[in-house]
């Protein structure tokens, strides 16, 4: 065998090369890379992990507008679990209504999907943080679904939607990234005219804007905006995704409206991971 | 250098950047600083040339398999191993041209050196994913925001070089560089 066949600076020229083809090589040629990702988070994990629990204690979650009276609190949270309850019953209604005239028409009666709800951490994100990813632990072996499983914090207020699921973490798209897209939304009025419709997307500040309907009224800032898109998984229906922190009126006379998370995505520490769970026609789990 | 020694901090640097990134980025403007690189500028200024280009290799893999890009559908992510890597090891080799030139001790040494190594990474990485996105359809990038972003990040890792430079000082006797002085072709430059 030649000298120096395998000298460091040679096997360092070989190396480079191969990198220099794997970063510029199409994704279906290298798709195969993700096998090795999740020993390296495995070997990563055990410190990565109590870091991120410490930068959770020592940077607690920002809530917008939350009171420093913990009755109040309790109140505000109840409230909006209500609000999400009715978001979600107001859909389901629509939802029924349709199945009712597709169900007249002759359509056979479908499987319909329950929601299991898993408490999981944040435990960091990527090394990139372009596009706001958020990495939570929870994977498959929970019962994570990817692109059915969307995340909330206390339950009812939407993070993101899961993007992709390895064996014991996935990873959270946040709604307000700019690269997460359109979402269907309704604002919840008092007087009793709404809910009404408005399609948001993210502004890239943290917060959503849109467009209401024309007939839109009684709009006024602090009023709840809850999920009603089915394009998104029925996890995520009803959920909210924030209160309206500004209303503006286009020349058209339009409304505009911008929606204020209750918690930006990077300081959440803790989510709740709704999974569509298939339940059959007699009510039981497949 | 004691690869031992070099794999360990690496695993912690690596492990506090990944747990505490999203909670010291800016806002969510996504610039936040990078441990591992400023650990990169550190082996660069101190290791011998070849094994400084090694090590920074393989700090860059590591980074670019905990990196995760949306795929252009929004619905998938992508895992691209090599931007970084090349970064990573351009930046070390840019820096152990120049060491000879700068005090090693000096907190600003640091300062200046991680955010030179920085911004040669996001320019490579930039540069390998303009290249890429033009024929992989699965990438989607838009070069002129991230660049600021990440030259964003660029500047913050230098900021935060004048706390960590000095703790990796610390820590120099236990890498157990040989011949740190010794001009470049001496034992300096031996594996």
């Amino acid at each position: 065998m030649p000298r120096g066949l395998f000298s460091p600076t040679r096997t360092l020229t070989v190396a480079t090369l191969a990198l220099v083809v794997l970063a510029l090589a199409p994704h279906r040629t290298t798709s195969w890379l993700r096998g090795i990702k999740t020993p390296v988070e495995f070997v990563l994990s055990p410190v990565q992990h109590p870091t991120s629990i410490i930068a959770h204690f020592l940077r607690p979650p920002r809530i917008h507008g939350d009171s420093d009276d913990e009755t109040i609190r309790a109140l505000r949270l109840e409230l909006d679990r209500w609000r999400a309850a009715y978001a979600e019953t107001d859909g389901r209604i629509l939802e029924l209504e349709r199945l009712l005239r597709d169900l007249q028409s002759g359509a056979a009666l479908p499987s319909t999907l329950d929601v299991v709800q898993i408490a999981a951490p944040v435990v960091g994100a990527p090394s990139d943080l372009t596009d706001g990813l958020l990495r939570v632990r929870a994977g498959f072996d929970r019962g994570v679904v990817e692109r059915s499983t969307v995340a909330a914090t206390r339950g009812v207020h939407l993070v993101g939607r899961v993007v992709e699921v390895t064996r014991g973490m996935c990873s959270v798209l946040p709604v307000t990234s700019r690269r997460a897209g359109l979402i269907d939304a309704v604002v919840l009025t008092a007087d009793g005219l709404g809910p009404w419709a408005c399609q948001l997307e993210p502004n890239g500040d943290g917060t959503l804007v849109g467009d209401m309907v024309a007939d839109a009224q009684g709009l006024v800032v602090g009023q709840v905006v809850s999920v009603r898109d089915r394009a998104w998984p029925i996890g995520a229906q009803g959920l909210i995704l924030g209160r309206l922190s500004a209303i503006e009126t286009k020349p058209n006379g339009r409304l505009r409206i911008v929606v204020t998370p209750d918690q930006p995505a990077s300081t959440v520490g803790e989510v709740i991971l709704r999974s569509p769970r298939m339940i059959n026609s007699e009510g039981s789990t497949p | 250098m004691n690869w031992v020694v070099f794999l360990l901090v690496s695993w912690v640097t690596l492990g506090l950047e990944l747990g505490l990134r999203p909670s010291i980025q800016l806002s969510d403007t996504g610039m936040a600083p990078s441990f591992a690189l400023i650990l990169v500028a550190y082996i660069a200024l101190t290791a011998p040339r070849v094994t400084a280009l090694w090590a920074a290799m393989l700090i860059g893999i590591v980074l670019d398999l905990t990196s995760e890009r949306l795929s252009s559908s929004g619905m998938s992510t992508l895992t691209i191993v090599g931007p970084t890597a090349l970064g990573c090891m351009l930046g070390a080799s840019a820096i152990t041209n120049l060491r000879a030139m700068v005090y090693r001790r000096s907190p600003i040494t640091m300062l200046m050196l991680a955010t030179l190594l920085s911004v040669i990474v996001q320019i490579v990485v930039v540069a390998c994913l303009a290249a890429r996105s033009w024929w992989d359809p699965a990438l989607v990038f838009h070069a002129r925001p991230e660049f600021a972003a990440r030259l964003g990040s660029a500047a913050y890792t230098g900021v935060a070089a004048l706390v960590v430079g000095p703790v990796l000082n610390f820590l120099t006797p236990l890498f157990g560089f040989i011949g740190m002085h010794q001009p470049r072709g001496g034992s300096a430059s031996r594996w």
